[in-house]
């Protein structure tokens, strides 16, 4: 009897032992827990161009009063209008103007400002995180990875292209009166360029 | 068998231990771990020793923990640096999936840790990640590149280790400027893994099969390099452009030159140190760190390149 009872045991001991050490999960749900996860950057991008990006548009500053400020007092330019990402020089900014069009170039529209600041509108070179950071809406902390936070500006981006930047070089004429709202990029060790190269976020045309 | 090994991790332990007190007891303020993918990689070793360096002079005992490239390795590291009970770890991961457990195991054990130029994909098992800006870096890059290109013409893309997203963090960077340019065409992409010869022989045959190539870029100047050494070779200098990222020495003398184009200037230094300050901040009771610091990093063209080869200046 004793014969028996010993592997009998001994078998039941090492099943359960496995048995104990197995957590079992439907393949499916593990499956799907994925797909769940990944990150829907139009979904994401959609929401802050819709609904956040016109919420925050009138906390622009007038492209003149932050060129006085940078020269007044550069320090507390930076620090009450910029906002900077990590440990970086280049701080970006959330700016409006209204101007005259007096240039179309290949990647540009030149745009005089109260007739003695000049801005370039950027319309082919719209790359980069200058407005996801200019807006300050995107926190990094809220990714799993860089590629995903960088997404963010890559489909910002296309958006910028393909509803601003591409129908206002469509639209625009020299003469042209325009109210324009952008974000722009300033290193704070270098001088503060004779013309600022402007993202287009929003902007209005109107016939002189 | 079994007791013999259980024997000599038992001895191991105990001498670890009585040496840990008898260092602990020089310092004041504790210690830091800093454990790196591999020591066998100059930028490797100015990280770890950048990092460890600046702990030691806030007043730590810092030692440095060589992965070898092998995250079994790497996670041995973390069970002795959690048993021997180290203030905090300074970390360059191995693997950004793989390595996120380790962090954790830390992190339960109460050990912060902060990684260093290389990611793991978490939100929050790390305190934070000083990385640098890839993506940012390539963006530029891209842009110097469609200008210095005309906007047209064949080129080649040769990727860094594929399981590192500092790999693909470049690589998209470059892809969101200059796939918007239709007549810019990539006639080949392939690894490298980061390494010289290995990129001087995938540009060799590369050229063999791909005989209209008008610039290449490389994930890191090492592999920039290697392919100019291949398109020297095969007597077409001066008619492909080479572009990389690191802002190694190299690269810098290769651009003053005019053998490469341009390069990405990466600051491994100044993110080793800050990690070591944020660790001494975190442990001095700071708490409102991002899950991740991206550091910029700047690009480098010959009208630039002098500033960095005599940083004097």
């Amino acid at each position: 009897m004793q014969t028996y009872l010993r592997p009998i045991l001994i078998t039941l001991a090492i099943l359960l032992t496995v048995y104990l050490s197995l957590d079992i999960q439907n393949l499916d749900s593990e499956r799907r827990r994925p797909e769940t996860e990944v990150f829907d950057v139009e979904k994401y991008v959609a929401d802050i161009w819709e609904n956040q990006i016109p919420r925050i548009m009138h906390q622009a500053i007038e492209i003149p009063n932050l060129l006085d400020a940078l020269a007044y007092n550069p320090e507390e330019a930076f620090r009450q209008h910029s906002k900077v990402l990590g440990i970086s020089n280049t701080h970006y900014f959330l700016v409006q103007g209204n101007g005259v069009i007096t240039s179309l170039n290949e990647e540009t529209i030149t745009v005089a400002i109260q007739d003695t600041i000049i801005a370039d509108i950027a319309t082919v070179f719209i790359f980069g995180n200058t407005v996801r950071d200019a807006s300050g809406l995107v926190d990094i902390s809220d990714f799993a990875n860089m590629m995903d936070f960088n997404q963010v500006s890559v489909q910002m981006n296309r958006l910028i292209r393909n509803e601003r930047a591409t129908p206002l070089r469509n639209q625009a004429q020299p003469g042209m009166a325009i109210s324009l709202i952008g974000a722009t990029e300033i290193n704070r060790l270098e001088e503060v360029p004779s013309q600022l190269f402007i993202t287009p976020i929003h902007y209005q045309l109107h016939d002189e | 068998m079994i007791r013999k090994s259980i024997i000599l991790i038992l001895l191991t332990a105990a001498v670890l231990t009585l040496f840990s007190c008898q260092r602990g007891g020089e310092q004041g303020k504790g210690r830091i771990a800093v454990v790196i993918s591999t020591l066998n990689n100059p930028w490797f070793v100015v990280l770890g020793e950048s990092a460890a360096s600046k702990a030691r002079e806030l007043g730590y005992e810092a030692v440095i923990f060589d992965s070898q490239n092998n995250s079994a390795r790497e996670a041995e590291h973390f069970d002795n640096i959690i048993a021997m009970g180290y203030d905090a770890i300074l970390f360059n991961p191995t693997d950004a999936d793989g390595s996120v457990v380790n962090v954790m195991r830390a992190r339960n054990a109460g050990i912060p840790t902060f990684c260093m130029d290389r990611e793991i994909n978490s939100r929050d098992a790390a305190i934070t990640q000083l990385l640098s800006d890839n993506f940012t870096g390539t963006v530029k890059l891209g842009q110097y590149f469609v200008q210095k290109m005309e906007k047209r013409g064949n080129y080649v893309e040769i990727l860094g280790l594929v399981g590192d997203n500092n790999t693909w963090n470049r690589s998209e960077g470059f892809h969101s400027v200059v796939d918007e340019f239709p007549e810019l065409r990539m006639v080949a992409r392939q690894s490298a893994d980061f390494d010289r010869n290995k990129a001087m022989e995938v540009m060799e045959s590369i050229m063999q099969a791909q005989p209209n190539i008008d610039a290449v870029f490389c994930g890191n100047d090492a592999m920039a390099l290697g392919a100019y050494q291949a398109i020297l070779s095969a007597g077409k200098e001066g008619s492909i452009k080479v572009f990389g990222f690191d802002g190694s020495h190299d690269a810098l003398q290769s651009i003053a030159t005019g053998r490469m184009s341009a390069t990405v200037m990466q600051f491994p230094v100044l993110m080793a140190e800050m990690s070591a300050v944020f660790a001494d901040e975190y442990l001095n009771g700071r708490r409102d760190f991002d899950a991740r610091t991206p550091v910029e990093v700047i690009l480098v063209t010959p009208e630039n390149v002098h500033q960095f080869l005599n940083p004097e200046n």
